[in-house]
């Protein structure tokens, strides 16, 4: 059977609102069997027969895309999606027992190669909705697909931004488009702050363009195609659209605006500028929509620049974690090797350590050496690592600040001495007080404190230095 | 551009000296049975198609089963992280995920 062209393949995903990859991933996978691996229950549905499809691969094709749209519209998930494609058994997939699983993944693996394939300016799906929902399904797989350690972030952070440039659908408020408000402030030579950010993307949201047309403010400077009557362009080109947009805030037209963004001032003030509201309504043509969209947000500082505005999209953030890199995941495994730790006890327990440190030892970070330490140290006592492990092993080492006393009974004489420091003294017990008063009962703190008080208070007389809890008062 | 005979035969015989081809190296039906297993394990861990010399030495050792493929395919190196195999990679990227969400 010959094999459709790259053309062929994404126009027919484009009909069928599929992301192209994983047709591509069908023609890769399937294509070598007759009707790419539709089942004869399906080919009987259309009243066709493998003879007809053979000879006619678009046909073949236009099937495949046809019914795996439809499966996916039942199914939800494109592994459930492909398996009744292939089976017409949603579960099938699932068994250990049967190569369906491995053909769907390996589908899905196929179409990871390249996940963007198809999506270029030009791929129009005719189902914004099911493109949508496909599309992002897409992503949570090659996610799941991540844990293998075959797909980088890179990859999937790539396919969401293609994906999220298809002009499908008007504009949605979007983690994407701070990177783009960032981007057009640095064209424009504008200080990249949260208010400005939010400033660009009020704008975009009051303009309402499509995303694909790389043109947020619907600005009608540069050279792009007109889409309007009134000369709004659509861009080529991501930068393009940068570029122009950075241009026309700096036309001449909208100084109020600029000069403010630039002195860096918070969101409030712009917004209740009476010339930045000049230039918002010249900006829309007169209409008051942006000026009513930022007087309604909440003030945001305009000084500190914005860790979310500078960085990749709050999505691309979100799946750094979710997708760690294999080669840094290597470099761990290492040091776990090196320290005789299982990965899973690590797992269920590093947390616990982590935050018992934190408690206990007023530790800023936990490291493997450190897991590594109680993990042995309980090991030594025949203990496996379990949380009361954890507890009792912090408990019993030295207190970073003072080491004569353990971490435990320092934490606990604190709670002791806050209760009657606050009662007698009303203060809060200092750390090398609660380090001096380790060792005593309830009730010779509760004295230690009285006698502090009666010593502080001007009618009171000097204490006896005979004893311990005198003693430490003097020393106080 | 056409080969001379002798040059076509050369080919042909450096072609069939290499492993793991439908029908010549491993018969089709069992090839079929290896195949997808292989390819999802090798594209999802790798993001490749399996060498054909993994395919022949599954079929050459008689792992043909799923569940003996994923056993064959665990005790590999990982192809992007060293020092972990294929089979222990998930443990291991939980663990560097727990690590970076709480060692700070």
């Amino acid at each position: 059977m010959a094999t459709p062209t790259d053309a062929e393949i994404a126009s027919i995903a484009a009909e069928y609102s599929l992301p192209p990859a994983l047709l591509l991933g069908i023609v890769h996978q399937e294509g070598a069997s007759a009707g790419f691996g539709l089942t004869d229950a399906t080919l009987g549905a259309y009243n066709l027969s493998i003879t007809q499809l053979q000879s006619d691969p678009l046909m073949a094709l236009t099937v495949a895309a046809r019914t795996l749209a439809q499966t996916f519209q039942q199914t939800g998930s494109w592994d459930s999606a492909l398996s009744v494609y292939l089976t017409g058994n949603a579960d099938a997939w699932q068994s250990p027992t049967s190569p369906i699983g491995g053909k769907v993944t390996a589908i899905l693996g196929s179409a990871a190669l390249n996940p963007s394939f198809g999506l270029s300016r030009s791929f129009t799906p005719s189902d914004a909705k099911l493109f949508s929902s496909g599309s992002t399904s897409f992503a949570k797989q090659l996610e799941q697909m991540s844990t293998s350690g075959g797909i980088t972030q890179q990859t999937v952070t790539s396919y969401q931004q293609a994906a999220a440039q298809i002009s499908t659908q008007p504009f949605v408020a979007s983690a994407n488009m701070q990177q783009v408000a960032a981007d057009i402030l640095t064209a424009a030579k504008l200080p990249v702050t949260d208010a400005n950010v939010a400033v660009i993307d009020t704008m975009a949201k009051g303009e309402g363009m499509p995303l694909g047309d790389f043109n947020w403010l619907a600005t009608t400077q540069g050279q792009g195609k007109d889409i309007n009557s009134v000369g709004v362009k659509a861009f080529g080109t991501y930068q393009e659209g940068i570029d122009a947009t950075a241009a026309t805030l700096l036309n001449g037209n909208y100084g109020s605006l600029v000069g403010l963004m630039g002195q860096g001032v918070d969101l409030k003030t712009i917004a209740s500028n009476p010339g930045v509201q000049a230039n918002l309504r010249t900006w829309q043509g007169g209409s008051n929509e942006d000026v009513g969209l930022l007087g309604g947000l909440a003030n945001v500082p305009g000084t500190a620049p914005s860790a979310t505005a500078k960085a990749a999209p709050k999505t691309a953030n979100l799946t750094a974690q979710m997708v760690p890199n294999p080669a840094a995941v290597g470099e761990f495994a290492q040091q776990l090797q090196a320290a005789n730790i299982d990965p899973q006890e690590f797992t269920a327990n590093f947390p616990n350590l982590a935050a018992v440190r934190r408690q206990l030892l007023s530790a800023k970070r936990t490291s493997v050496s450190d897991y590594a330490d109680v993990s042995n140290a309980l090991q030594a006592q025949g203990q496996g690592v379990s949380q009361a492990g954890i507890v009792a092993t912090v408990r019993g080492q030295p207190h970073p600040n003072y080491p004569n006393v353990t971490a435990g009974a320092f934490a606990d004489t604190f709670g002791t001495a806050m209760l009657h420091s606050v009662m007698h003294t009303r203060q809060v017990p200092t750390n090398g007080e609660v380090a001096r008063l380790v060792g005593l009962d309830n009730k010779e703190i509760s004295t230690y404190y009285q006698q502090k008080a009666a010593a502080k208070s001007p009618a009171a007389q000097p204490q006896s230095s005979a004893g311990k809890i005198a003693q430490l008062g003097r020393t106080s | 551009m056409s080969l001379t005979a002798q040059e076509k035969q050369q080919a042909m015989a450096w072609w069939l000296r290499l492993p793991g081809k439908r029908g010549v190296n491993i018969p089709e039906g069992e090839y079929d049975k290896i195949y997808p297993v292989a390819a999802g394990i090798a594209l999802g861990v790798g993001v490749r198609q399996p060498h054909p010399r993994q395919l022949q030495w599954l079929h050459d050792n008689q792992i043909t089963e799923p569940a003996d493929i994923h056993a064959a395919f665990a005790g590999l190196p990982h192809p992007n992280a060293p020092n972990v195999t294929v089979g222990a990679y998930p443990q291991y990227a939980k663990a560097y995920q727990t690590y970076q969400q709480h060692s700070k």
